[in-house]
């Protein structure tokens, strides 16, 4: 048994099986054995490298809706710069044509250069991150040419992952995988990875220089994120000591939940605000229920096109089915594949000049029925397991719902021929664009509901591009334009008896929970960790005061005067709730 | 057309990661040739990973120097950069 000491960056407990990640397992070959490999080594070279942008592309997706601190996607952001740099890559690509070399070793070489380079200045802690940087450069596209992954951990077992030092997208590689806790030799305790592994819920050690070269893949390891410690093999006593401590402190923590979780979101004058959880994955519906959803009012369908092929019937089948086991009576609204746009299937070469404005959401379902069908199928199935409901993407007009409706008839159809069975689909739409917004009081005959997608709504709004750092600024979550507009909809929604959901940030944002309240919003559907602070809003509000203050808003000329208002009234609710403790 | 000015970096790091594929990011919007010069090191702006391999330690004195149609544009644009210290918090 062997006790190292390291600093705690995120707490917990947890007993695993070692997977020490080596960075140097990486086996090269120098020369190419033919001239006629050449070209054929530099279309692996852009492969790599487009693979690798559109992975962190993804990443920085994620990041965003799970509502991550920025600084993380800064990182991400500055990674894809590193990779994607025309000289570097001009650099790699030269020493191949001219020397011969294998990719991997034009890579090697060209970083090794740059780090030598570096030794010969003063060592300090900006050397030391560059270095870092380089050779996380140098391994991602290893990586990616070997098609590997840099860190590839077995998908059975429970593993503690001890490494050297790992970035933030690889620890974010770890949630699919049953990782238990993560020890570091380097790092610190606000690095990125810490925060990473915080919000995973797995505890991590960092700063305990040499444990990768103490520890073996297959050692028993214990992870104290209380005390900073990691204690390698040991006895049967301490296992048990531990295995205690990891049992309260679970319990301790559910306590914690159990107690927020049985207050129901109402106002103190009795207005009850469903939140309704965003999800991407089935498994993500114990985390929404833990933190007390009453059920799932976005479940993104895009990841299942992550592969190489379009997903079968059968692929979206299960994956919904689970969603609905693991919901039992509560409701499930399932959006059909949003894709094109920022997401498009792997192996398409699909350019448009503007995508955002593009063929994407529905637009791109209609263009490409052998994809949409097998959705449509498996949503057909699965309706007859419980009461799902069906939510269309980026609708602008009443033909497009018609188009989807009859699509699913017809699918009902050629699957029970014979047999006389009524659609219990419910089916709904997103309203993400003006146009839909404008039109909902007759988009409201042909659908069962209406869900605002607030995200892009401000965009196409304020045609305001928010990934473009020329006019980011000018994307206003708070311009009263959207404000008028949300008040609108949901007006004509309570006329024509439909109900309305907000899907976008908005709901999750607590500057907004109070004047959605006001408007009469009373289902919100956000990020799973949202929900603890957004009902404590709403318990300490009343519906009253929050009208008021709508009142106000709607008065308001700009951003810069909303946002002082909307933080002034959640200053004064909060305030309350800190006397009330 | 060639401009050269001369900026002191004033962050709390020196030129690493992000400051360095901010500079690369913006100096890619324009068409002149454009480099950071430092006790005769010489890095292509529009290269991060070349900006990285001068690791400048706070207060480093450049020359930045551009050399194209748009030189004087690229030499505010990047001035102004230095000068807001890549939006990172003050010392």
């Amino acid at each position: 048994m062997i006790i190292k000491k390291g600093v705690s960056s995120a707490s917990g407990y947890a007993t695993g099986i070692a997977f020490v990640v080596s960075k140097e397992s990486f086996q090269i070959t120098k020369y190419l054995s033919s001239d006629q490999e050449v070209s054929q080594e530099l279309m692996r070279l852009k492969n790599a490298i487009g693979k690798v942008e559109t992975e962190l592309g993804k990443m920085i997706k994620y990041f965003e809706r799970k509502n991550f601190p920025s600084t993380l996607v800064q990182i991400v952001e500055s990674h894809i710069e590193l990779i994607k740099d025309k000289f570097f890559i001009m650099e790699v690509w030269d020493s191949i044509k001219d020397n011969n070399y294998t990719a991997e070793y034009a890579i090697s070489d060209s970083i090794r250069k740059k780090i030598k380079s570096l030794d010969l200045l003063p060592s300090s802690e900006l050397t030391s991150k560059i270095k870092e940087s380089l050779i996380y450069v140098r391994n991602t596209l290893m990586g990616y040419l070997t098609e590997k992954s840099s860190l590839v951990v077995p998908d059975d077992g429970e593993w503690i992952v001890v490494a050297e030092n790992l970035t933030p997208t690889e620890t974010l590689q770890f949630e699919k995988k049953k990782i238990l806790g993560i020890c570091l030799d380097k790092g610190g305790r606000t690095s990125h990875t810490a925060l990473v592994a915080a919000s995973l819920g797995i505890p991590c050690i960092v700063a305990l220089k040499n444990l990768t070269s103490e520890v073996a893949s297959g050692d028993t390891i214990i992870v104290d994120g209380a005390d900073g410690t990691v204690i390698i093999n040991p006895d049967q006593s301490t296992k048990e000591v531990y295995k205690k401590k990891e049992q309260q402190f679970f319990i301790h923590g559910k306590k914690l939940q159990e107690r927020e979780k049985t207050v129901l979101p109402v106002t103190k004058d009795g207005f009850h605000v469903k939140l309704l959880a965003n999800i991407e994955f089935p498994e993500e519906v114990k985390i929404a229920l833990d933190f007390g959803a009453e059920g799932i009012g976005l479940y993104r369908t895009e990841f299942l096109f992550n592969g190489s092929k379009s997903p079968s019937e059968d692929e979206h089948f299960s994956h919904y089915k689970r969603a609905i086991q693991l919901l039992g009576e509560r409701e499930l609204v399932i959006r059909t594949a949003d894709l094109g746009a920022d997401k498009y299937l792997a192996g398409s070469n699909m350019v448009e000049p503007n995508p955002f404005m593009g063929l994407r959401g529905i637009r791109f379902s209609l263009e490409n029925i052998q994809i949409f069908r097998p959705q449509l199928r498996a949503l057909v199935r699965v309706s007859m397991l419980g009461d799902i409901k069906v939510m269309i993407p980026l609708v602008n007009s009443v033909q497009e719902v018609i188009k989807v409706k009859s699509l699913l008839n017809e699918t009902l159809m050629e699957m029970f021929k014979d047999k006389n069975i009524n659609s219990r689909i419910k089916v709904g739409i997103m309203l993400e664009t003006p146009a839909a917004c404008l039109m909902a009081d007759l988009l409201a005959k042909h659908v069962d509901f209406f869900s605002i997608g607030t995200n892009d709504l401000i965009a196409y709004l304020l045609a305001v591009d928010r990934t473009n750092e020329m006019v980011s600024q000018l994307y206003q979550v708070y311009h009263p334009v959207l404000i008028r507009l949300l008040n609108e909809v949901v007006e004509v929604s309570r006329k024509n008896n439909r109900d309305v959901s907000i899907c976008g940030e908005v709901a999750g944002d607590p500057l907004y929970t109070q004047i959605l309240i006001g408007m009469g919003f009373n289902r919100l559907s956000m990020v799973p960790h949202r929900m603890p602070q957004i009902k404590r809003i709403i318990c300490t509000s009343t519906r009253k005061e929050c009208k008021l203050l709508l009142h106000k808003a709607l008065k308001m000329k700009d951003s810069e005067s909303m946002e002082p208002l909307l933080k002034d009234s959640l200053e004064r609710v909060q305030k309350s709730l800190t006397n009330s403790l | 057309m060639e401009l050269r000015k001369t900026l002191v970096l004033k962050n709390r790091m020196g030129l690493h990661v992000r400051p360095a594929t901010l500079l690369a990011q913006k100096a890619n919007f324009f068409k002149s040739n454009i480099f950071l010069e430092r006790n005769g090191l010489r890095a292509n702006v529009k290269s991060c990973i070349e900006l990285l391999t001068l690791a400048a330690p706070p207060d480093t004195e450049f020359v930045l120097i551009a050399n194209g149609e748009d030189a004087e544009q690229a030499i505010e644009a990047l001035g102004k950069l230095f000068f807001d210290g890549f939006g990172e918090p003050k010392q």
